[in-house]
């Protein structure tokens, strides 16, 4: 049986969707076969039990908007790669993006059965409760009951991957600086801050685990003025994985990485600021420790501007906490799982512990 | 009539008749987008506009080109009886400035006027929004061939099946505009069963959303 997902958002999106994607091949027998989009080539090498086909989003946007192309010519690009993949002929095809541009794109694929948004004839399927909860809850800063990956699997009628425990192991602490929205970012003096007293417990204590920087290519000019003493990673995704694989632990904001870190069960430390709900797209990991800001804008959308006149979140998380975290990570019992939030009074840290508030003392 | 609304950012954005007079989301980076693709050298001592969109292109232009003569064209009048009060304030504050605006005309009346006016402007069309008729003004004042008349009239009817499939099999290539201007009005309300190439053009259009 041949089974196309379509997923046409990005790279962390993939990572967070593939163990699951991976369960339902096994459980199900089936051929699974994988539509994203071009740029997440790097899928194939991480998760080589897929069959990929790449949709040519940049390039089809490029010949509808330039000018001096005929529209015509992405009609033709268009109907050529829908007719390549209508020669597999799918026995069904799951939409797990839950975008119009995908709910469109199904409308031209043949299958015998669908699930997820999709148009037929030109017409919106009626949607499931199940997908309906998800677009409203999506679309809203409420704290969702379920989240991103489990939403998904139930509008698909499969099982989610068990979340699995991060593995204590000896290789360095990895720092993730940036995220793709400035409004995720944790400020890259307190990150600074944060390298150096890292590296004074290490001068401290030799066991301590080394501390690595990691950026992609893009952003290492701006990486260097401050953390030229050390070791910084430019890595590709299947090289990332490997080296995750060795690591005691991954500091980062809302990322691709981290969700890369719980497929490879290392340790998370997640910094979610702005936009970034652990709710909805916190790692899938047992023992991961996430740091949100108790501010009321927070967390805020992804489309829109910052509110506020200074950047609340992330001066409420301050290097301090972060430390904590990190010190409660490394030394903790990886069966329990940990949202430790910063509130108003710096001086105090929340631990919500399966759903109970404590409070203890920092 | 056109309709006012406001996006999450709180940019005022218009649609007439279900057709989008600008981008939804960031009207005022499509204007500046607008403005830089158009390759303007800067010496120009006027600027014709054809089609003002929900005036964020034009506005962005006056910023850009302060001392330039601007001859703005519309098909109809621009209806700013519901847009914001900011906006109607920069309109008549434009049209106090070097600008002449012109609406309501016919084709001959307005190649007409360029002749008696002796006016030789870099004439630009705002593709995004223009509709049929100002396509044709458009053409008409950079004197482009009338041959040009089958595309239009494909264009038009937009996605109506049969104009559809004609548009995709007997029409040259170099005439057709950027697919953002078509509409999917009679899309939308045909019961029938949709060609591939109608479900391609839907595809296509979510794209530039």
């Amino acid at each position: 049986m041949k089974v196309l997902v379509v997923s046409l958002l990005r790279i962390g999106d993939f990572l967070q969707i593939a163990p699951t994607l991976a369960k339902m091949q096994v459980d199900r027998q089936i051929e699974l076969h994988l539509l994203l989009n071009s740029g997440l080539e790097q899928a194939e090498a991480l998760f080589p039990q897929f069959k990929y086909h790449f949709f040519p989003r940049a390039h089809l946007q490029e010949l509808v908007v330039n000018k001096n192309i005929s529209v015509l010519s992405a009609f033709d690009f268009l109907l050529k790669f829908i007719d390549k993949l209508n020669l597999l002929q799918f026995d069904e095809v799951q939409n797990w993006t839950h975008n119009w541009l995908s709910a469109r794109l199904i409308d031209l694929i043949d299958a015998k059965k669908y699930s997820g948004v999709r148009f037929r004839a030109g017409k919106l399927v009626p949607i499931s409760p199940e997908e309906k909860y998800m677009s409203e809850i999506w679309q809203s800063s409420a704290t969702p009951r379920i989240d991103y990956v489990d939403a998904l699997a139930k509008i698909h009628g499969v099982q989610p991957a068990e979340k699995l425990p991060a593995i204590k192991r000896e290789g360095p602490i990895y720092l993730q600086i940036f995220t793709s929205d400035i409004k995720k970012n944790w400020p890259q003096k307190k990150w600074l801050t944060l390298a150096s007293t890292l590296k004074e417990i290490k001068k401290a204590n030799p066991e301590f685990p080394d501390v690595r920087i990691l950026c992609s290519e893009s952003e290492i000019e701006k990486i260097i003025p401050d953390f030229f003493s050390y070791p910084i990673d430019v890595l590709s995704f299947v090289d990332l994985k490997q080296a995750l694989a060795k690591a005691s632990l991954i500091v980062s904001g809302d990322t691709s990485i981290i969700h890369l870190a719980a497929t490879s069960q290392t340790p998370i430390v997640g910094l979610y600021l702005g936009p970034a709900n652990a709710k909805k797209t916190g790692p899938r990991q047992k023992s991961a420790t996430i740091l949100e800001a108790q501010v009321e804008c927070s967390p805020c959308f992804h489309s829109q501007t910052c509110s506020q006149k200074r950047h609340l979140c992330s001066e409420q998380l301050t290097e301090e906490i972060v430390l904590e975290g990190i010190m409660r990570q490394l030394e903790q019992d990886f069966n329990k799982q940990y949202f430790i939030q910063s509130i108003a009074t710096p001086e105090k840290i929340h631990t919500i512990y399966k759903e109970n508030l404590v409070e203890v003392n920092t | 009539m056109i309709k006012w609304k406001l996006n999450q950012n709180g940019y005022a954005w218009a649609e007439e008749n279900e057709r989008q007079l600008c981008s939804k989301y960031e009207p005022t980076k499509e204007a500046q987008l607008w403005v830089n693709a158009q390759n303007f050298s800067g010496k120009e001592k006027q600027i014709c506009v054809v089609g003002l969109g929900a005036l964020y292109h034009i506005f962005e232009l006056r910023d850009r080109f302060k001392d330039v003569e601007l001859i703005l064209i519309s098909s109809g009048e621009i209806d700013l009886f519901n847009a914001p009060t900011a906006m109607q304030i920069e309109w008549q504050n434009l049209l106090q400035s070097k600008a002449w605006y012109f609406s309501n005309m016919s084709l001959d009346r307005i190649a007409e006027l360029c002749v008696i006016q002796d006016f030789s402007p870099a004439v630009v069309l705002f593709r995004a929004a223009c509709d049929f008729t100002e396509i044709q003004i458009y053409e008409k004042l950079r004197g482009l061939h009338k041959g040009t008349l089958l595309q239009n009239n494909a264009l038009e009817s937009k996605v109506d099946k049969a104009n559809m499939c004609k548009l995709l099999t007997g029409v040259g290539e170099k005439d057709l505009i950027n697919i953002k201007s078509l509409s999917t009005q009679s899309a939308q309300t045909n019961d029938n069963e949709f060609s591939k190439e109608e479900k391609a053009y839907l595809v296509l259009k979510e794209l530039i959303r």
